[in-house]
Parts: structure tokens; C-alpha cells; sequence
């Protein structure tokens, strides 16, 4: 009976812990950013969207994921983020789409002494927004986030 | 009895179900990613360290680390570090992690191979060299030469097993993360190689130092205190194997405190206990970085017909600021005494550390460390590191 007992805690611990995954939710630029500046600085200076593909990001991103245990909707956000700020862009084939329609642009900032807030400019997506984020996207994004990643890895302006 | 394991069969298979690919409590629809793909990454080194002191002795070392990473789509990811260094006369091989992990659950990561211990947060996430601000490890994890401790409290911790984690984000910034696992365990090592390490002033991938706290252990005691290696084979010595866990509270990018511990036994026989209980703080606002971390180890012992337990706490505390591109560090290592009873059997060590850092760029630090330590001649290390 102790046995039951154990196996039944056992699983209702384990049922417990997946549940999360009811409450996923899209991944987002937004979402992504303040996701990347609140855990990477947690070990090591943030790194440059820039410095990798979007398809060796997307391999990063998972390693990271389980270094800094991470939820698999925040390893996906930070991913789309990492992917919509790279310059170097891919193969569209390598590219997620770009978001579920709302929150398109990104103004990110700075609060409490170098967190991002990704804050969201609510609305719709144009209907010209690209359905894959290259370097040319016209999400307003690059320029602020590299400032900011700049200013959060000490590198000079 | 039997209806009792047929439902707890029952129970077992449907947390399976629960948590398998697919399941609405398990898997999460993701955008599938359209190829395999392997990357390489990791870091390296290169250092030079100077004894200031008495007969004046310097060691160049390097290293480089290549991390090999594989995923299989979006849900299974192979990942592994090789490191190898260069110190005097000797190269040293390691296979720090070989790992696979599982990552289609939303908040559950499984792992199975050698991974990095989730003890502590030094050894698992800040031990690369271009990650540590100071060219030395903290005198509680050495860095591991075929995983073990030299000169230091642990080694860096890496062992065979499987592991499970779990992210439980309460808000948009507080979080809750545990990591348990059941690895081999460390096992008795012979004292054999390894000394050339412990003395030299640099002494490989992360460097050494030149005291060693089990010198001078047969001077001061009659006990005698095998040495325990971690992820030194892949065969286990005994039965036993190792259990342990990590919990922690993280507050966005700026406070995390964890709770660590292990249980395991080191001898072939299966009796004699190693333990270790940890606790880490960090708290960081904008370029200041204050890091905490204390650990106590209990090693049991046969002493001819009698049974013994050592005991030996550690800790340090370090603080660092950027200032531009620069970034002073300043770190207090102490290991107290190991002791049986009231009896010291491994002395300690306190380290004080400056340091200066130059970041050439945000993964290449240019390290500069002078180090004083307690009885010993005072050093000083330069160290270059990348992360790629």
C-alpha cells in the first residue's frame, strides 16, 4: 500500500510538472527578448544576433535551453528573437514565420538596470509583413536591440 | 502485493502516456525545423602564471574546449565538450559531457549520458574560461583532471547518469527550477598522477594553484583520506549510485538562489557515504555582479576497524563591476579545516583575488589576477579567453 501510495504522489508530481505545458504559449519577439536579457546575463554577457545563422541559432537555442532550463515556449521565443535580429539571415526554409499576427514591432528597452521589456505595440500585422524575417524586415527592431546589446555586453557604442 | 504493482504499472505507463510526444500534457506543437544541423562552438585559452615569491617559477598553459552540438528537429539535441590542455610536459584529455537531451515536454528536459552536475552553479554554468571572471577557479571546484579534486574541495562535476529538469516561470520574471539525477557516483581513486598538476602555478585548462590541502595531512593527523574521483570511467565501482538535486528560485536577471546536495557511496564494498550539501546566491543591477556559494562535503573513511567521517565546509564570495571595458574582480576563497571529530585531517586554505578584466569583446575577456594565499607565495595570472 505504501508502495501505491508513492507511485500515486509519484504521478500526480509528474502530471503536475507537465501540465505547464496547458499554458503554453506562441513564442514572440517580445516574449523572446525579455527572455534572452533576463536568463543569458544570468551566466555570461549576451551575445550578437549577428554572430550566428538562424538555423545554428535555432541548435544553440536548444542546448541553452537545457542549460538554463528553460520552458520550451521561452527557448522559442528567445529563438524567434535571435532570428528576426540576425543580419545575416538565411535560406527561407531555415526561417520561422515571423509572429501569430499581433505584436509585430518590438520597442526594446531598458528597465531596472539593463532588463529589456520587449514591450509590444499592440495590432495587427500589415498584410505586407513578411512572412520570414531577413535582414531586411521592417520590424524596427535592429537598430535598438543592437544598442541595447551593446550596452548590456559593455562594448562601446 | 500483486494487484498493488499491477496498478502501479498501470499508474507508471499512463505518466508515460502523460508525458509522451503528442499528449496534451506532454509535446507542444513547434515549428518543425526543416534539417538536421550540427554546430560547433565552445572556447578557449591561453595563460601564463607567475609564483611572485621565493624561488621565482612561471608555466604557460592553453586550452580549447570544442563544444559539438547536434539536433534532431526541435525536440532531441546531442551536445558534447572535449577539452584538452596543455600544462608543462603534459596534455590532458576530457570528456567533460556527452549528453542527449530530450526537449519536447514544455516545462521538462530529460538527459541521459555524461553531463555537467547540477551542483552548485560554478561547476555547471560558469567554469568556461571566457564565463569565470577570474583566471582560477574558487577553491571549491578545482577544475577536474580526470574529475578530480586537486588542490580543492570538488571537482568540477560531471558524471554518466540521466537527469531530469523542470522550469516552472511564476510571472513574467520569477521562476522555479529543480534538476534531479542519478549518476555512478564517484569512486576511489588511486594517488597516483595528478601531483605535477596541483603544484604548478598554472596547471592547465582552468589553472591550478601551488598548494594542495592533502599535503601536509599525514603531518598533522594519523588519517588518512582517500581521494574520490567523479566521471572517471564509465563502469561503476559498486551498486550504489548517486542521487542528487538542485533547487532554485530566480527572479528575472537579477537574484537566483539555489539549494544543491548528493548522496552517494565511493568504495567498492558499498558502505562508506560521500555527501554534499550546497547553497549559491547571485545578485546582479546593471554592471555590479555579487556571486556566493558555500558547500560542505562529509566523506566517510575505514580506518583500520573503525569507521570515520570527515567533514569540510567552503566557501566564497565574489563581487564584480563593469565599468566600461574594463571589469575589476575582487574574490575571498576559504576552505576550513576537514576534520573527524575535533581532528584536522585536511588543512585549510583562505585566497584573497584581484583581478582586471578587459573585454575585447563580449566573449573575450583578457583576464589579469594576483592572488594571495595564506602561507604561500603570492602569484599573479594573465589569462586570454574566447567563447566561439
Amino acid at each position: 500500500m505504501k508502495w501505491l501510495g508513492m507511485t500515486g504522489l509519484l504521478a500526480g508530481a509528474m502530471v503536475f510538472l507537465a501540465s505547464g505545458a496547458l499554458t503554453a504559449q506562441t513564442a514572440s519577439i517580445g516574449e523572446g527578448a525579455r527572455v534572452y536579457t533576463q536568463n543569458c546575463v544570468r551566466c555570461h554577457n549576451v551575445r550578437s544576433p549577428a554572430e550566428r545563422s538562424s538555423r545554428d541559432w535555432a541548435t544553440i537555442v536548444l542546448h541553452m535551453r537545457a542549460r538554463g532550463n528553460l520552458t520550451k515556449t521561452e527557448a522559442s521565443a528567445v529563438r524567434v528573437f535571435l532570428q528576426a535580429t540576425n543580419r545575416q539571415g538565411d535560406a527561407p526554409s531555415a526561417q520561422p514565420p515571423a509572429t501569430s499576427g499581433e505584436g509585430t514591432e518590438v520597442e526594446a528597452g531598458l528597465e531596472d538596470g539593463g532588463e529589456a521589456t520587449g514591450k509590444k505595440r499592440n495590432g495587427t500585422a500589415p498584410s505586407s509583413s513578411p512572412a520570414v524575417l531577413g535582414p531586411h524586415s521592417r520590424l524596427g527592431l535592429k537598430e535598438p536591440l543592437v544598442r541595447y546589446l551593446r550596452i548590456l555586453s559593455g562594448r562601446h557604442p | 502485493m500483486n494487484t498493488t504493482r499491477s496498478l502501479a504499472a498501470v499508474m507508471a505507463v499512463s505518466m508515460v502516456l502523460l508525458l509522451a510526444p503528442g499528449s496534451p500534457l506532454g509535446a507542444q506543437e513547434d515549428e518543425p525545423l526543416p534539417t538536421a544541423n550540427l554546430v560547433l562552438a565552445g572556447y578557449g585559452s591561453a595563460s601564463w602564471g607567475a609564483q611572485t615569491q621565493g624561488d621565482f617559477q612561471n608555466d604557460f598553459a592553453a586550452s580549447i574546449s570544442p563544444v559539438l552540438l547536434y539536433d534532431f528537429g526541435s525536440d532531441l539535441l546531442f551536445e558534447s565538450e572535449l577539452e584538452f590542455g596543455l600544462s608543462g610536459e603534459l596534455t590532458t584529455t576530457t570528456l567533460e559531457y556527452a549528453q542527449i537531451d530530450y526537449l519536447g515536454f514544455e516545462r521538462v528536459v530529460l538527459v541521459a549520458g555524461k553531463f555537467l552536475l547540477p551542483f552548485g552553479v560554478f561547476s555547471e554554468r560558469i567554469h568556461p574560461t571566457w564565463i569565470n571572471k577570474l583566471p582560477n577557479a574558487p577553491l571549491l571546484y578545482g577544475h577536474a583532471h580526470g574529475g578530480v579534486a586537486e588542490g580543492s574541495l570538488l571537482p568540477v562535476l560531471s558524471d554518466a547518469g540521466g537527469m531530469f529538469r523542470w522550469a516552472h516561470p511564476t510571472g513574467s520574471k520569477m521562476r522555479l527550477d529543480l534538476s534531479l539525477y542519478v549518476t555512478q557516483g564517484p569512486k576511489l581513486v588511486e594517488e597516483t598522477d595528478g601531483g605535477e598538476h596541483a603544484h604548478a602555478v598554472v596547471a592547465g585548462p582552468s589553472l591550478g594553484r601551488a598548494a594542495d590541502p592533502t599535503d601536509g595531512a599525514g603531518a598533522t593527523s594519523a588519517y588518512d583520506v582517500p581521494q574520490v574521483g567523479f566521471g572517471v570511467s564509465f563502469s561503476d565501482n559498486n551498486k550504489n549510485k548517486m542521487l542528487g538535486g538542485r533547487f532554485g528560485v530566480i527572479h528575472g536577471g537579477t537574484f537566483e538562489a539555489y539549494v544543491s546536495a548528493f548522496h552517494a557511496r565511493y568504495d567498492p564494498d558499498n558502505y562508506l557515504d560521500y555527501n554534499a550539501l550546497g547553497v549559491s546566491v547571485e545578485w546582479r543591477r546593471g554592471p555590479l555582479e555579487l556571486r556566493t556559494e558555500g558547500v560542505v562535503v562529509q566523506q566517510e573513511f575505514q580506518e583500520e576497524s573503525s569507521f570515520e567521517r570527515m567533514e569540510q565546509p567552503g566557501y566564497y564570495v565574489q563581487a564584480a563591476r563593469r565599468i566600461g571595458g574594463f571589469e575589476p574582480v575582487i574574490r575571498w576563497d576559504q576552505l576550513l579545516d576537514g576534520k573527524v571529530g575535533s581532528e584536522v585531517v585536511r588543512p585549510g586554505r583562505r585566497v584573497l583575488a584581484l583581478g582586471l578584466n578587459y573585454w575585447m569583446g563580449p566573449t573575450t575577456p583578457v583576464k589579469a589576477a594576483y592572488e594571495f594565499e595564506e602561507d604561500q607565495p603570492d602569484r599573479f595570472v594573465l589569462q586570454w579567453a574566447i567563447g566561439f
